[in-house]
């Protein structure tokens, strides 16, 4: 019997080699990675969605005026085409609006406006429909009936009604109180309320497999509560499938306040968002003044694109089938 | 020999059936699957119970009770004197916890994958508030690794880096991490490789040996058990039919089920020995035969048995056994 105690290190294939180096060596190592390495597409999208985000947290130092404040527009300013053309005007690279706002500050600070609103949407839609999610596959029976047909009912609803509906609401209650700083929480609890069901879905389906595991119901031996059991064993494992919802989810959200904002139920023009700056545009299109509307579209699509081929790459790499 | 769990008279009835609108609508009724109907055996302390039976018979629900995983329908579980089932005695419920501990079939889904193996090994030693410090506990589950043959250093590992066999190796360094007396040990072979299955079960005897530990056995391979177990309960459909010591029961067995099973085990020696060849299938056990549950797979099957449930008596629950006197009348 004094064999038994020798670890059976013939049937092992684990490498004998510490797994040293910390996270950031393991990340680079992971088979993630590794699929990000071989997808020259993926990799133009990150960059891309990087660099958007870099203009947008350094909008301040990059843009030539702050569009937002009204002391230093000049309507002298208005309407002036792109640097390129005939008519451009420095430091106007391109061009301004009518109201002297030069475009391209205006599409930085619009794009820290469209990201803030989508990545707190796609938080709070994350949190709700995690925490909802989690709570229904794993108590099952009752409570599990109602979450899950309250979102069955919404889903019924595309995202962008609900989305006016609590922003009309908002708009009833609050009326002329309705600044831009709080017209930015209110499009955040949109968003969040519209997209929350998805997350509730997969969050479920993945709970209610993994709660069948043993690793639970080791758990549940030790007399772990069950809170404790939901947070530290079984979410972790159902990650996986949020993180590539999230992704995807951030581009739409950021459409869905484009949208709204484009609508005329969004950012104000005082303080526009992307879409706030198409709607602008748009009325001077036929004007012949393109780029108030060309530059923010352009950009809007750039950043949706990136984000969801970022997206596309996430949902194939962490699919075991697909490899 | 004191009995350390006593488990009496348990039953556990699942609902199969439908659910109560597609009932209403498309007609159908409540039906329900007995899947544990009555086992009462006991554990002594020190040895190793097994649980024997076809897939379905009710072992792995019998265990889930024991532990206190699923609560059974009726019957008690008594570890210790502690009643696993009375609300009254939770508090003694708790302390007793630290004491029971479960070794799973599939070392693949019994560890957290995105745990590390030290974390997995030391939440029992956290949970129970075994020891305090960080470096005392790593050195606990350093001590606890080498004990069933890893090395210190593995619990740095995730569970994706082992094999089965170390998995399984983890999972019982993680039941003995509580100071375990009594580890339930459900069928933690069977997901393995033949030559790393005898390594699992030389290492749990070593530690029986060293830990005076408590096993209930529940597994289908009757090698196995051999090797293991001092005392052997067969299943069939929920009951225990026999229930005898271990060598007993392989040189002696009475039941006809048992002896179907053990004819059932290949025999490199060809001794020629006979045999009684298995018939049919385990039945359906939302709609189980009346009487012995066995009668119409058994050889020896007379009219008694298609009416009557026999008792467990002396050790095995058969009127061919316990009544042959009868059995020789004709029907």
């Amino acid at each position: 019997m004094s064999d038994a105690v020798v670890p059976d290190r013939t049937d092992s294939n684990a490498p004998s080699v510490r797994p040293d180096g910390g996270w950031f060596r393991r990340a680079f190592e992971s088979d993630l990675f590794y699929s990000f390495r071989r997808s020259r597409l993926t990799m133009l999208a990150a960059a891309v969605t990087v660099l958007f985000f870099l203009l947008a947290i350094f909008a301040s130092v990059l843009a030539v005026q702050n569009p937002f404040d009204p002391a230093q527009l000049q309507l002298m300013n208005s309407r002036i085409s792109p640097l390129w053309t005939a008519d451009g005007q420095s430091p106007f690279l391109l061009g301004t609006d009518e109201q002297g706002r030069d475009v391209f500050s205006a599409i930085l600070y619009g794009l820290r406006i469209s990201l803030t609103v989508g990545v707190l949407g796609v938080v709070l839609a994350g949190v709700l429909g995690i925490t909802l999610g989690l709570i229904a596959g794993y108590v099952g029976g009752a409570v599990d009936s109602v979450i899950m047909r309250i979102a069955d009912v919404q889903l019924t609803f595309p995202a962008i009604l609900i989305a006016l509906l609590v922003n009309g609401v908002a708009k009833s209650i609050l009326g002329n109180r309705l600044d831009a700083m709080s017209t930015l929480v209110v499009l955040v609890i949109a968003i969040g309320l519209s997209f929350w069901v998805q997350y509730a879905r997969t969050v479920r389906g993945s709970v209610m497999v993994e709660k069948n595991k043993d690793y639970v119901a080791a758990a549940q031996l030790i007399g772990l509560p069950a809170q404790k059991i939901m947070l530290r064993h079984v979410l972790p494992n159902t990650m996986g499938p949020i993180l590539v919802i999230a992704t995807i989810n951030l581009a739409l959200a950021i459409i869905t306040e484009a949208t709204l904002s484009f609508l005329g139920s969004g950012m104000p023009d005082t303080m526009p968002s992307l879409g706030t700056l198409i709607r602008i545009g748009n009325n001077y299109l036929f004007a012949g003044e393109w780029w108030i509307v060309a530059f923010p579209g352009l950009a809007l699509a750039g950043l949706i694109l990136s984000i969801n081929l970022l997206g596309d790459w996430l949902r194939d790499a962490l699919n075991p089938k697909l490899r | 020999m004191t009995a350390l769990v006593e488990i009496k008279n348990l039953r556990r009835v699942f609902d199969v059936s439908k659910p109560w609108l597609n009932r209403v609508l498309e007609g159908g009724h409540l039906e329900f699957l007995r899947a544990v109907d009555g086992v009462t055996f006991d554990i002594r302390k020190g040895e190793t119970f097994a649980l024997v039976g076809e897939s379905g018979s009710g072992k792995t629900t019998v265990a889930r009770m024991v532990v206190g995983l699923l609560p059974p329908s009726s019957g008690e579980v008594v570890i210790d004197g502690v009643s696993m089932t009375d609300p009254r005695q939770a508090q003694a419920r708790q302390r007793l916890r630290r004491r029971i501990q479960m070794i799973f079939q599939d070392p693949y889904a019994s560890l957290n994958p995105r745990f590390r193996v030290d974390a997995i090994v030391s939440e029992p030693i956290r949970a129970f508030d075994l020891i305090q410090g960080e470096r005392d506990i790593r050195a606990r589950v350093g001590e606890l690794l080498s004990l069933v043959g890893l090395h210190a250093d593995d619990g740095l590992k995730y569970p994706h880096e082992f094999s089965g066999g170390q998995r399984q190796r983890v999972a019982i360094a993680r039941a003995l991490a509580s100071e375990a007396e009594f580890i339930v040990c459900d069928e933690p072979t069977s997901a393995l490789d033949v030559s790393v299955q005898a390594q699992i079960l030389n290492l749990m005897r070593d530690l029986q040996d060293k830990f005076g530990l408590t096993y209930l056995f529940i597994s289908h391979n009757l090698a196995v058990v051999r090797h293991m177990a001092s005392r052997i309960g067969v299943m069939y459909l929920g009951r225990i039919v026999e229930v005898a010591e271990g060598c007993a029961l392989f040189n002696n067995p009475r039941m006809p089920y048992t002896k179907m099973l053990l004819g059932a085990v290949p025999d490199l020696a060809m001794s020629g020995r006979q045999r009684i060849p298995v018939k049919g299938e385990i039945p359906n056990p939302i709609d189980p035969p009346p009487g012995c549950a066995f009668n119409p797979r058994c050889p020896l099957a007379f009219d008694l048995c298609r009416k009557q449930l026999p008792e467990l008596i002396d050790g095995v629950a058969c009127h061919a056994v316990n009544a042959p006197a009868e059995a020789a009348a004709p029907a």
